[in-house]
């Protein structure tokens, strides 16, 4: 492969010595997932056969689920709003925070939220906002993206943190993880009781109820959409399940793949905002439906990756990510299923990213819902090279020029270039074998 | 964009018969000893008193975790088993959150001690069910540092399925949570790997079970 951006991105990752961290705690969620699959014996396959079924019967209606989450959503009290793109969605989240005049926003991990670039958003516009899950305020304070959808700063050594933690609230005193947790914990908590804008993720969208359901270990998602007065969740449209017990199941094999955990610490089910009778929640509930090209991938080849659980597992055994890291990648997204959402969502981005793969199936086997990610990987390539391959004629000038430049000449065939001359077509037998043709010649 | 317009773009070209969907697996006993297992799994701690012996529970809690303030859900449960007098007889202050349409999370913070209440508890995964509304502030169960769950006139339930459905029998609620011990990050790596308790959350969960 020629000189690409993915490859320079991922050979300045390489170069990175705590990369090498990265593969270790890949390594690790594998293994945990692996441990967590075999304690459910027998019944782990029909839990990812029962999953599967949950999510493309989801996606199949996706429209009724949407309408049927709006209608229930609305009725609770919430504001749902419909964001067709990237810059809808930025809109509609500065509208509400202008109008409810928000100073500093609380934010939790959401992958969505990168995707849309909210927090730069909002910062333009004058509302400052935090991270709070710890390894996405890592990452904000290095300036940089998540290494990983899970875990966004796993490629951080504890002493890089104690860097950036002394840089941000003045020298501390050890590089023990227990003493930087608690650090983080007493600067993060002053602003969680000041914070007037709280933006949150989702796990599932529950559609029989208006329910959003958000899964994590840290309780910085609770403080995110209980501290504030005004609360935005983002929600994917492929997020949708029809019922609670299906979110359930799905729940279940989210936890299990990406930290081997039966469910994490904390999972909540938010279905409105606060009543008159309450003294804490959000006072303003606004669900924001995101499309941003989802709907492009319905009934093509990539529609499967809209049943993806987003539980990390692919990137944690994929050779290439380990060696990568989610920063070589151009989207929001990375690893094998990252691939194919940065087709499905950033087409002008996907760039050569399709090449960030051995196709060694080994994702597929892993992904708890079986999405054929080597399949669409391999359609995501065949779809880069008819955009980006010159035409016919194209090439066959470039041959005829090269011939007549010997240099040229030498290095298009040193680079392989000439191989985008093949054509289809079966090149015809000869009708005599070569040995013989030089034995006649011989004679 | 209006709700029409998108909804109509979420529309599938074709449409794809619907799946049949396998049910659940098969949950295990829903027993006491398995749900204490999973929640010390989570390094939650449970412990099993009689309602004559909750406050000496109470307060032994209090004293091992050195708490000086504290405060309370107001339900039913918390009157009726008066949690807060054995506390307040200890010398811990209670901290009594103002009544809406008040901020709370100021005098929420200023407790080290949260204490609520529920019926319900998920037995695979050790999970504690909290039901927020009136008189049950979220934030009591997010920002103390030690979290006290009382388990009372105990509802086990197998498996998250069968909460599922518990749920569904009534009239949705707003909100409500699974606690699962306490919080936790493994976003700075630990020298075993092993994730840190106390992230944002509380840093010990004690579950009590009250009564048989």
């Amino acid at each position: 492969m020629s000189s690409s951006k993915f490859a320079e991105r991922a050979a300045r990752m390489m170069a990175n010595p705590s990369v090498a961290d990265l593969r270790i705690v890949c390594e690790e969620a594998s293994r945990l997932r692996t441990v967590r699959w075999a304690s459910y014996g027998d019944a782990v396959e029909q839990l990812r056969r029962r999953a599967r079924a949950i999510r493309e019967n989801a996606v199949a209606r996706l429209d009724e689920l949407a309408a049927r989450f709006a209608e229930r959503a609305t009725a609770a009290g919430a504001t749902v709003h419909f964001a067709g793109d990237a810059k809808e969605a930025q809109r509609i989240v500065l509208e509400i925070a202008r109008r409810s005049q928000s100073k500093l926003a609380i934010k939790m991990k959401s992958m969505l939220s990168e995707e849309l670039h909210i927090r730069p958003t909002l910062a333009e516009a004058g509302v400052q906002v935090l991270e709070t899950d710890l390894g996405e305020w890592i990452i904000q304070l290095a300036h940089e993206r998540p290494a990983h959808i899970v875990m966004p700063a796993l490629h951080k050594s504890r002493e890089q943190v104690k860097e950036l933690f002394d840089h941000e609230m003045g020298p501390g005193p050890e590089t023990t993880a227990t003493a930087l947790v608690g650090r983080a914990r007493g600067w993060l908590r002053r602003e969680f009781v000041r914070a007037d804008l709280g933006i949150t993720g989702c796990n599932f969208a529950v559609a029989e109820t208006g329910t959003v359901m958000m899964v994590e270990n840290e309780g910085n998602g609770r403080l995110s959409m209980s501290s504030p007065s005004v609360n935005i969740t983002l929600v994917p449209v492929e997020k949708l399940v029809p019922t609670l017990t299906e979110a359930m199941t799905l729940l279940r094999l989210l936890t299990a793949s990406a930290t081997g955990q039966k469910v994490t610490r904390y999972v909540s089910f938010v279905r409105g905002p606060r009543s008159a009778d309450e003294v804490d929640g959000p006072r303003e509930l606004h669900l924001v439906l995101v499309d941003n090209g989802r709907s492009s991938a319905l009934g093509t080849e990539l529609e499967d990756a809209l049943l993806c659980l987003r539980c990390g597992a692919c990137l944690n055994i994929c050779p290439v990510f380990k060696c990568s890291s989610g920063q070589a990648y151009p989207g929001a997204y990375s690893g094998p299923i990252g691939i194919v959402m940065t087709e499905i969502l950033e087409r002008s981005e996907a760039e050569d990213v399709s090449h960030a793969s051995t196709l060694c199936q080994v994702c597929r086997d892993t992904c708890p819902v079986r999405i054929d990610l080597p399949g669409m990987i391999h359609a995501v390539r065949r779809r880069e090279v008819a955009r980006t391959a010159p035409s016919h004629r194209e090439r066959l000038k470039r041959f005829a020029e090269a011939c007549l430049d010997p240099a040229r000449y030498a290095g298009e065939l040193a680079t392989g270039d000439f191989a985008a001359l093949r054509t289809s077509k079966p090149v015809p037998r000869p009708k005599e074998r070569l040995r013989d043709l030089l034995a006649k010649e011989r004679q | 964009m209006n709700a029409d317009e998108f909804f109509a773009r979420l529309r599938r070209p074709t449409a794809r018969p619907l799946v049949p969907v396998e049910p659940p697996p098969a949950a295990g006993p829903a027993s006491l000893d398995v749900f204490e297992a999973e929640l010390g799994q989570t390094r939650g701690q449970l412990s099993r008193v009689s309602e004559a012996g909750l406050g000496a529970e109470l307060c032994r809690i209090a004293e091992t975790e050195k708490t000086r303030t504290f405060v309370t859900w107001r339900t039913p449960a918390v009157e009726r088993f008066s949690v807060a007098a054995p506390l307040e007889r200890m010398g811990l202050t209670r901290i009594v959150p103002p009544e809406p349409p008040a901020d709370a999370r100021l005098a929420i913070e200023a407790a080290d001690l949260g204490i609520v209440d529920s019926e319900l508890a998920v037995v695979e995964n050790g999970s504690a069910v909290l039901w927020t509304g009136a008189g049950r502030p979220r934030l009591v169960a997010c920002l103390p540092r030690v979290l006290i769950v009382l388990l009372h006139d105990l509802q086990l339930l197998a498996s998250l399925e069968e909460l599922a459905a518990v749920i569904a029998a009534r009239p949705p609620p707003a909100t409500f949570v699974l606690v699962n011990g306490p919080s936790c990050t493994a976003d700075v790596k630990s020298e075993d790997l092993r994730p840190i308790e106390g992230m944002h959350g509380p840093h010990r969960v004690h579950v009590v079970v009250i009564g048989s």
